[in-house]
């Protein structure tokens, strides 16, 4: 017992003696982060075959500047690509506007009706023919725009789906990835095969129809409620597909179900209403995005979707203007034509905006599953 | 000439006019229709000037490529407009109907390329 005591003493004496230096303590540093990054980034570069390096941005060996700083730069400097064109059209359409009235009041001195319905045929298709070169552009913008978030969608299902069969839940992957597949699938040929075809032939006619004299706002209204209704049916469908893939595997999983009701719940506003039906099941998944990624997560979504959003915007804004000083200038027929190309623009920008928003109720979604199965 | 001297121009020729009535009548036909002709001419004159003016100004924007046949087509619908006139003043109508329908024409016909263009931008969207 004495041996123990006299032992446990002198332990406690060279304890007690061991000084302890504050400058020892090791504190975690961020600094290097960024540099880590980039030499991996260069390390990868320089493993690549020649062949490769090529397909690469430039400056991709050299690594990326991370900071805020730069990331505001870079969001600014985008953002001016992006508002300027749209200025520079809204100008242009001006300008068009004031030579093609100048052409009408040389029509306007004309006295014989033959003659003036003549000229302004001819007046007419070249101002329509310049107003489509600058204006055809933003429908394959938002094609190639929709075409990338669906093939985004597309690789992000998989690969939750591979994560989740990965991690055990192989029914919960299968159910999901099968109904969200169908949703984007169906929307990537609701939009190629049948709406950017429709918006086309709508321009055509908007076209002919001013050059004619023909109002063809009837068979746009028409055209209108076609893709409300096409749109509100793939609401539907994806709706159906979840339910019953949720019964076929609800024994099998539980939590496939909870998933599957927040899904069901997500889109069920939009069949029948409108987008602002929905802005409550936006805000629950962007707060489901900020819980699991943090702000990072939004501002990248914001980075994806907004300049296309913000091109169709601002150039229906441009059309809006250009149709405000054609009506002061008396252009009649290329007033009816922007009115037109408005609404056709609008369609367009309707629907680019609910593909956005499904692009964020998908990812809330597949996040909700991943937390839940714990594979993030 | 200023718009001053063809005002002029077209006081004396109506004073011509005016005095030939009593005496001659047929000869203020012919008066009138030199008069329409050296109007014409002149308006001609100016019209290219601003025609060249306007070009020049829109040698740059997207209106470019369609300009020429736009003012092809005023420089016509002005020449059949005034030979049109000038029949209906000459107391022609079915001569100032034809003129007016091949002018018509004409017009059309200068306009084809831009319909051509605007069906291939139709096809190329559809």
């Amino acid at each position: 017992m004495k041996r123990r005591v006299i032992v446990l003493s002198v332990f406690l004496f060279v304890l007690l003696t061991v000084s302890v230096n504050a400058s020892e303590i090791r504190t975690y540093s961020f600094d290097g982060h960024t540099d880590t990054g980039n030499d991996a980034a260069s390390e990868l570069f320089n493993n690549l075959p020649e062949e490769y390096r090529s397909l690469l941005p430039d400056g991709f060996e050299n690594g990326f500047d991370l900071s805020i700083s730069s990331a505001a730069e870079n969001v600014s400097a985008d953002l001016a690509e992006i508002v300027l064109p749209s200025l520079g059209c809204a100008a242009r359409l001006i300008g068009i506007l004031l030579i093609a009235s100048v052409f009408y009041r040389y029509r306007d001195t004309l006295t014989s009706q033959l003659i003036r319905d003549a000229l302004s045929f001819v007046i007419t298709a070249a101002s329509i023919l310049t107003v489509f070169d600058m204006e055809t552009g933003i429908l394959q913008t938002a094609s190639e725009y929709v075409k990338s978030l669906c093939n985004l969608m597309t690789a992000l299902l998989t690969t939750v789906s591979a994560a989740l069969a990965a991690s055990g839940a192989a029914h919960l992957a299968s159910v999901s990835g099968l109904g969200m597949m169908t949703l984007v699938s169906g929307l990537s040929s609701l939009f190629a095969s049948f709406i950017l075809p429709l918006c086309a032939a709508c321009l055509v006619l908007a076209a002919a129809g001013s050059l004619g004299s023909v109002k063809t706002g009837t068979i746009l209204r028409g055209i209108h409620y076609a893709v409300t209704l096409s749109l509100s049916a793939l609401g539907l469908l994806f709706g159906a597909v979840i339910g019953a893939g949720a019964k076929l595997a609800a024994s099998a999983d539980t939590l496939q179900l909870q998933s599957v009701k927040f899904a069901v719940s997500s889109f069920v506003p939009f069949v029948g209403s409108a987008l602002s039906g929905a802005f409550g099941t936006i805000g629950m998944s962007i707060a489901c995005i900020r819980d699991a990624v943090g702000g990072a997560g939004i501002f990248l979504i914001a980075v994806l979707s907004l300049p296309a959003l913000l091109n169709l915007a601002l150039n229906r804004l441009a059309i809006l203007l250009g149709k405000t000083v054609a009506e002061m200038l008396g252009c009649e027929r290329e007033k009816t034509l922007l009115e037109e190309i408005g609404t056709v623009f609008s369609f367009v920008l309707a629907v680019v905006s609910v593909i956005t928003v499904l692009f964020v109720f998908m990812l809330s979604v597949c996040l909700g599953m991943n937390i839940g199965e714990g594979t993030i | 000439m200023t718009l001053l001297q063809f005002c002029g121009l077209g006081i004396v020729a109506v004073s011509a006019v005016l005095l030939l009535r009593e005496s001659n009548r047929s000869y203020t036909t012919v008066v009138v229709i030199s008069f329409v002709v050296l109007g014409f001419f002149l308006v001609i004159g100016r019209t290219s000037t601003a025609a060249a003016y306007l070009i020049d100004k829109v040698r740059n924007s997207s209106f470019a490529p369609y300009v020429s046949t736009v003012l092809k087509a005023v420089g016509l619908a002005l020449l059949g407009e005034m030979t049109c006139d000038f029949c209906k003043s000459a107391g022609e109508q079915n001569l100032a109907s034809a003129v007016e329908v091949c002018a018509k024409a004409e017009i059309i016909l200068t306009g084809l390329p831009l319909v051509s263009k605007l069906l291939e931008t139709a096809e190329m969207l559809l």
